[in-house]
């Protein structure tokens, strides 16, 4: 029952967030989301008794239990503290913001994302799996980020939205880092477990916890998010950035106290970024002009204030520490409304231009004052107590400083009580920025008497009660906690007990004697108070210091230098020349393979013998070589084509002389086929322009050409000289090219059965050569530019024509024969495809194209369509007699004229091949020359 | 579940609609029908194998001999659990593409093979998935090549081409010493055949590891190139950019996962004799392509452009995955791809309907979408962080478990790099955000209906979030994965049976 109820404070929101009212009641609907904290805070208070008693309430799904993660979560007091608070200042908030936004149509939206950030951040205080827990966390950065940027219009809304979601994030993911090693190290992410057996964690790891937490509550140097994200509507600061998110961190560092109760770097950490925070935070309220401002950076102050005290570990600091929180909830919660409504009410929040409001707003002055004067820490308010206690933290810090027991003593080495002093001085700005805002909102004389309200007059009165009765519950809220101290006291003790491990000793009264630190108080309101009525002196002059240097400006300038770094280094290799990029390439080849290819050569005993190539062998390679040369220095396109082509058909030399006739014959066949197609192409090509290169460049282009060919030589040799396996398979073909496959000859047995799948593969390549090539011609060439009818690849002579005609069949017939001896003899689809494709090419030289196609009953694309369809249809067919794809079946047949013929069903795919091949070529030269 | 001869659909099903829709390529209705129910088909049959596949466990390993010739004779087809995840990944993304582009793709660009040379695509990726044997990976990476040249030249426009060759030059480059350094394997070997390979590196007593040092350098030179490591990324990001939404989605998505997937196959199942020399090069390599990437995002200023350069860097995330050679850093880079991919292709599409509502993706030139439409800025907000790695959705348990693996084998260093990528990959998503979403409302907005893009969007997001709340589906996929590429036994013995 109470695993549900704590489940449910984190369910309600988040479905709520989900809940979307109609268009037309949307507007008049959307305070209807309050009801969710409303629910919440029954809950929170239902668990009042559990909490009291010290018990603690653990609910626990497996989410993936093989990565560590468990949806758990667990209620103790300082979560159930934190949950009030959530759910407490939500109410108000909620409520508040009903009126503030009554007339904006974004209202129900501002709902559901307040709704998503309480589901997030009462995760955050309920979880019990740190993963769940950083889950949670970066949500609420999510949600923050929504939230500040929520007037998107604003380009500074936008911009305060992603510093704060930004800076947020870093410590998000040194947090997940800090994780991963606890995970590392003891195997869990529970905190419950790691908190029971008392794990201790290296210093290291906590601080990765406290980068985490310092950036979520904005914490000296990330600070400069908070006074930004004031961007976002009013009641979102109120909530988010004062009452509860910034208090993540605090509860991170609560909670992880005990684990890190005796390491003195965690300590000293802690409390000198709190010190350092609290004063900066300070000075830097004191002097804004805008209320949200000036509330902003006292919030960082009084954050500062909460770690410092985290950081002392001390009863007295930590008793004082949580109460903070929630005396800071309360008043800084009302001091924000207080600027929502004035804002809303007068139309600025600029202190230079405000003044005079309090016979205007009588209750809203009253309420006010009391909330400042409890920031500013006098009796008998909440911050009071709360004020008193840190004085007694600090000065008991000091003196056990003094009698060198300190967990401290790394922050201060000689026993000048260099904290009490910086706790004096920072009470002291806390109370002038209190007075400053009060006074200047309310008490001041109206230096520039403000327009007439913004709000029309009538508006305005309605609205009044709801934009004020929220500040006046946590106004008086906090008034009570000063006046009934054992209220606060009651609310503390249960989250005390949890950090501290036992109950306080110490108690809460308004009147303690005639303390230390009631001297420190009494001293802090005369210099303060002194600060107040000399303000004018320096403030001037420190707000217009302030333009000179802040950390905003370290960070706006890191930002701007960095994207000039990337963009400039980006801009230095991305050259958008594929000269370059091809350069990059080799040299990164080149560099790559020499290391590992010296070591090679360097170890190894050369074992195999070197075959001595023969002459003639020697003559083709130097000729291909000289071709090749003349290819990458001919300024003419004929000759490159023509040096291509020699490469080429000293290729299928080689491969005569190395037995293999069919790749001979595909290879010339080849030839023949790119050779068209590049005469058929040229004249769209203008010369070869010389590359404007200094000779310096061109000797290091030749050094990679050299450099690429050396490393392609050597590893070749070094897979000729080095140790090698032997391979089985060539044998194996051979053996049973015949018996098992049913075919002489094995090279088209391999493409057409053995390796089948390669072919399937390859004609399926042609097929795209020829739609690429279609939709090339179709849609680039021939829409933009006019060739005009370039080849009509017409050579009207009666000799040709008649000589064409007399060979078309001649080698149609051959190529026939060739497809279909090709499984016993050199040829196969292949070879006679594209012997059929020249044939038909030769046929349009002769004749014209159009007529010629005129003639053919299919269109080249169909053909490929068919026979990509019959190979695939072969393969499949095998399938479906239970056998894998491409399975060939022998069968003989006796035919008359030929015999007793041999059968394979790979010849269907093979005749596949074939249609391919043709179609594909025909396709091409067609879609060109037609053109 | 299915019988194993059916997983050669994955392959020869493309082929076959695509020949259909070559030869009907003028039938506007057939292309739209075609392509969608065939799409939808494989993607349901390549859910219905890997599930077949993980009810085996680490045992769920599917051999398909082409033409029924054994290894190492004839072709081996290997669908494991590696290589299923990545086809229902291609599938899931082809599915999200084709609805996308029925609505987008232009008539005349439909009518030239669009459709077809799609599915053909569609076959390459998915035969190198499968393919057991090296040649035939070869094979793929051709017709993959050839089909991304036809569809990033389809339109003919002067930038679209002049950025086409560039791919392909740098890329046909990568297949020469691909086809160099099969050749040099083979002689070395004597075989191509993947477990064939394996069984020789692991039976052999290491006198050809100087020589599969070398080799396994040329071929994480050649993968590399197609993935996009550094130093071999620079072709990437201009033609990424160039062609319609549909297509930048499928191949920022998956295409340079093809080559990530070689590495991950022959780095896990070859080349794992000198793990101290080749894998810390990987780890080296994987930084430096991790950083350098994010900072090219960080330097553009158009959504599309900073989305091409992210695929560099996420790209950093699943090398160093791999580098880190641990059972669980392996199911990690699988647990990484599947959201990364999701995400990256969900906001290629993003860009495209952003495209179609303003005309453009510059930065400068468009602003306040999110009050254009609320449902396009949550499909954003929802894969951008993904991407950046923020909880709880799926690419955060992609980031959580690499690191967690780094972490486990003391990797701290490359953890610490791996976390400031994600930080910057949010930077960079948070700068699309505010360039397009955020800010004045500028840009003109075209009268067009954004909701029949959305579905295919819809269902890649689906995925992100789903993925995020119950990350334990997708590990145990990634762990039974990395269960069979870690022990390099079980590949062997599946492909050629029991050896002594």
């Amino acid at each position: 029952m109470s695993g549900f109820l704590i489940i449910s404070l984190v369910l309600l929101p988040l479905l709520g967030s989900l809940v979307s009212w109609p268009e037309r009641w949307r507007q008049r609907l959307a305070p209807a989301y309050s009801l969710v904290p409303i629910l919440q805070l029954l809950i929170v208070i239902s668990l009042w008794a559990t909490v009291q008693a010290g018990e603690r309430i653990q609910c626990s799904w497996p989410w993936a239990p093989s990565l560590g993660l468990y949806v758990s979560f667990s209620l103790d007091g300082l979560s159930w503290l934190f949950t009030g608070l959530i759910s407490g200042v939500g109410v108000f908030v909620f409520i508040y913001a009903a009126f503030y936004m009554a007339d904006d149509p974004t209202l129900s939206r501002l709902y559901r994302f307040l709704l998503l950030f309480n589901a997030a951040m009462m995760g955050v205080v309920l979880a019990d799996n740190l993963i769940l827990l950083l889950v949670f966390w970066e949500l609420t950065s999510v949600s923050s980020f929504l939230l500040i940027g929520f007037r998107s219009h604003r380009a500074a809304a936008c911009e305060g939205a992603i510093k704060a979601f930004g800076l947020t994030a870093i410590g998000g993911l040194v947090m997940l880092f800090g994780i991963l090693a606890v995970y590392a190290e003891h195997g869990t992410f529970e905190l419950s477990v790691l908190l029971a057996n008392s794990t201790s964690i290296s210093t290291a790891v906590g601080l990765c916890f406290l980068v985490g937490a310092f950036t979520k509550s904005a914490q000296f140097p990330f600070h400069i998010w908070l006074p930004s994200a004031m961007e976002a509507p009013t009641p979102v600061s109120a909530y988010l950035h004062a009452a509860t998110m910034v208090k993540a961190g605090l509860y991170l560092i609560a909670r992880l106290t005990p684990l890190f109760a005796d390491d003195p770097t965690w300590s000293a950490t802690v409390t000198s970024v709190g010190t350092v925070t609290l004063v900066w935070g300070g000075v830097l309220a004191c002097k804004q002009v805008d209320l949200k401002a000036l509330l902003a950076n006292s919030t960082v102050s009084q954050l500062g204030l909460i770690v410092l005290l985290l950081g002392l570990q001390t009863e007295i600091a930590l008793f004082a520490a949580i109460l903070h929180i929630l005396n800071h909830a309360a008043f800084k919660g009302a001091l924000f409304l207080t600027a929502g409504t004035v804002e809303h009410e007068a139309g600025t929040r600029d202190l230079r231009r405000l003044g005079g409001l309090r016979p205007l707003m009588p209750t809203l002055t009253l309420a006010a004052t009391l909330a400042s004067l409890s920031m500013a820490g006098l009796p008998p308010l909440g911050g009071f107590l709360s004020k008193e206690l840190f004085y007694e933290g600090v000065l008991e810090a000091d003196l056990l400083q003094r009698g060198n027991v300190s967990s401290v003593s790394y922050l201060l080495e000689d026993t000048f009580p260099l904290l009490t002093t910086l706790a004096v001085t920072a009470s002291c700005l806390t109370f002038l920025y209190s007075f400053i805002f009060f006074h200047g909102t309310f008490f001041a004389p109206a230096s520039h008497p403000p327009e007439q309200p913004h709000a029309s007059s009538h508006a305005e009165h309605h609205s009044t009660l709801g934009l004020i009765a929220p500040i006046v519950v946590l106004s008086g809220l906090a008034v009570l906690f000063g006046l009934v101290p054992s209220l606060a006291e009651a609310l503390v003790t249960p989250a005390f007990r949890v950090i501290h491990g036992e109950p306080p000793q110490l108690h809460l009264a308004l009147w303690h004697g005639l303390t230390p630190a009631l001297g420190l108080s009494a001293l802090t309101i005369v210099l303060g108070g002194g600060a107040f009525l000399v303000r004018q002196r320096f403030l001037q002059a420190a707000r217009e210091y302030q333009a000179a240097y802040s950390f905003n400006r370290v960070y706006i300038d890191g930002l701007t230098g960095f994207t000039h770094l990337f963009h400039w280094t980006r801009a230095l290799y991305m050259t958008g020349s594929v000269t370059d990029y091809i350069r990059y390439l080799l040299v990164a080849l080149i560099v790559g393979l020499s290391i590992p290819l010296w070591s090679f050569f360097e170890e190894m005993a050369l074992q195999a013998d070197i075959v001595r190539p023969e002459y003639h062998e020697l003559g083709l390679a130097g000729l291909m070589a000289v071709a090749g040369i003349m290819c990458c220095r001919t300024h003419s396109r004929i000759v490159l084509v023509l040096s291509l082509g020699l490469v080429g058909s000293l290729m299928a030399i080689f491969f005569v002389l190395f037995s293999a006739p069919d790749l001979a014959l595909t290879q010339v066949l080849v030839e023949a086929v790119s050779l068209v197609l590049f005469l058929l192409v040229l004249r769209y090509f203008s010369m070869i322009r010389p590359l404007p290169y200094t000779p310096r460049t061109r000797l290091f282009n030749i050094g990679i050409s050299v450099g690429t060919g050396l490393m392609v030589s050597l590893l070749l040799f070094a897979a000729n000289v080095g140790p090698s396996i032997p391979s089985v398979i060539p044998s194996y073909y051979l053996a049973n090219s015949h018996l098992l496959a049913g075919g002489y000859n094995v090279v088209n047995v391999i493409l057409v059965d053995f390796r089948g799948f390669d072919t399937m593969g390859e004609i399926t390549v042609f097929s795209v050569a020829v739609l690429g090539v279609l939709a090339l011609v179709e849609l680039g060439v021939r829409g933009q530019q006019s060739l005009g009818t370039m080849f009509m690849v017409s050579f009207p002579s009666p000799i040709l024509q008649a000589f064409a005609r007399l060979t078309l069949h001649l080698m149609l017939v051959f190529a026939l024969y060739l497809l279909l001896r090709g499984h016993n003899a050199p040829g196969g689809g292949f070879i006679a495809g594209v012997l059929t494709a020249v044939a038909m090419t030769f046929q349009m030289m002769a004749f014209h194209a159009e007529s010629f196609s005129h003639e053919m009953p299919w269109k080249p694309l169909q053909v490929v369509a068919v026979g990509l369809l019959l190979a695939a249809g072969t393969g499949l067919g095998s399938i479906l007699i239970g056998y894998p794809f491409l399975t060939s079946a022998i069968g003989h047949y006796n035919f008359p004229l030929f015999g007793d013929v041999e059968l394979v069903t790979a010849m269907g795919f093979d005749i596949g091949v074939y249609l391919v091949v043709v179609g594909t070529s025909l396709g091409i030269i067609r879609a060109i020359a037609e053109d | 579940m299915i019988p194993p001869d059916l997983f050669v659909l994955f392959i020869i099903g493309p082929v076959v609609a695509a020949a259909l829709l070559a030869a009907f390529h003028k039938w506007d209705i057939f292309q739209r029908g075609v392509s969608l129910a065939a799409s939808l088909g494989l993607w349901g049959l390549s859910v219905a194998g890997l599930l077949s596949l993980l009810q085996e466990g680490q045992q769920g390993i599917v051999v398909l001999r082409m033409g029924n010739w054994a290894a190492p004779y004839g072709i081996i087809l290997v669908a494991d659990v590696l290589s299923m995840t990545m086809v229902v990944l291609t599938m899931t993304i082809g599915v999200a593409v084709v609805v996308f582009s029925l609505r987008t793709v232009e008539q005349a660009h439909q009518e030239h093979f669009y459709y077809p040379l799609f599915f053909i695509l569609i076959m390459g990726v998915n035969g190198a998935f499968l393919t057991g044997d090296l040649f035939n990976l070869f094979v793929f990476f051709e017709i993959l090549l050839i089909a991304s040249f036809a569809l990033l030249a389809l339109g003919s426009q002067p930038g679209q081409l002049r950025e086409t060759v560039k791919y392909v030059v740098i890329n046909l480059i990568a297949s020469t010493f691909f086809l160099i350094s099969l050749s040099v394997l083979y002689r070395t070997m004597g075989t191509l055949n993947m477990a064939d390979l394996a069984y020789k590196v692991q039976t052999t007593s290491g006198e050809l590891d100087p020589t599969l040092t070398i080799l396994a350098l040329v071929f994480l030179f050649v993968f590399g190139t197609k993935a996009a490591i550094f130093p071999l990324y620079f072709w990437l990001p201009g033609p990424y950019f160039q062609p319609s939404a549909g297509l930048s989605a499928f191949f920022g998505g998956i295409l340079t996962k093809v080559g990530v997937y070689a590495i991950f196959r022959t780095f896990t199942l070859i080349f794992r004799h000198d793990p101290a020399l080749t894998h810390e090069l990987l780890l080296i390599l994987a930084v430096l392509t991790m950083l350098l990437g994010v900072f090219g995002a960080l330097s553009q200023m158009d959504m599309k452009r900073i989305l091409s350069y992210h695929i560099i860097s996420q790209i950093g995330y699943l090398i160093l995955g791999i580098g880190l050679f641990t059972p669980q850093a392996l199911a990690g880079a699988l647990f990484y791809m599947v959201p990364y991919v999701l995400a990256k292709s969900s906001l290629f599409l993003i860009a495209g309907v952003v495209q179609e509502a303003t005309g453009t993706t510059h930065l400068k030139a468009v602003g306040g979408l999110q009050s254009h439409s609320i449902p396009l800025s949550i499909l954003f907000l929802l894969a951008a962080l993904s991407l950046a790695g923020i909880p709880p959705l799926a690419g955060f348990f992609s980031k959580f478990i690499v690191l967690q693996a780094g972490m486990e084998i003391g990797r701290y260093g490359y953890v610490g790099i791996g976390l400031l990528g994600g930080l910057l990959t949010l930077a960079s998503m948070l700068k699309i955000w505010n360039g397009v979403f955020w800010g004045e409302e500028t840009g003109d907005r075209r009268p067009v209906s954004l909701w029949p893009l959305f579905p295919g969007i819809v269902l890649l997001v689906f995925f992100i979030v789903g993925i995020g709340l119950f990350p334990g589906i997708l590990y145990s996929v990634a762990q039974t994965a990395a269960s069979q590429v870690s022990d390099p036994h079980v590949y062997i013995a599946a492909v050629l049976g029991p050896k002594e």
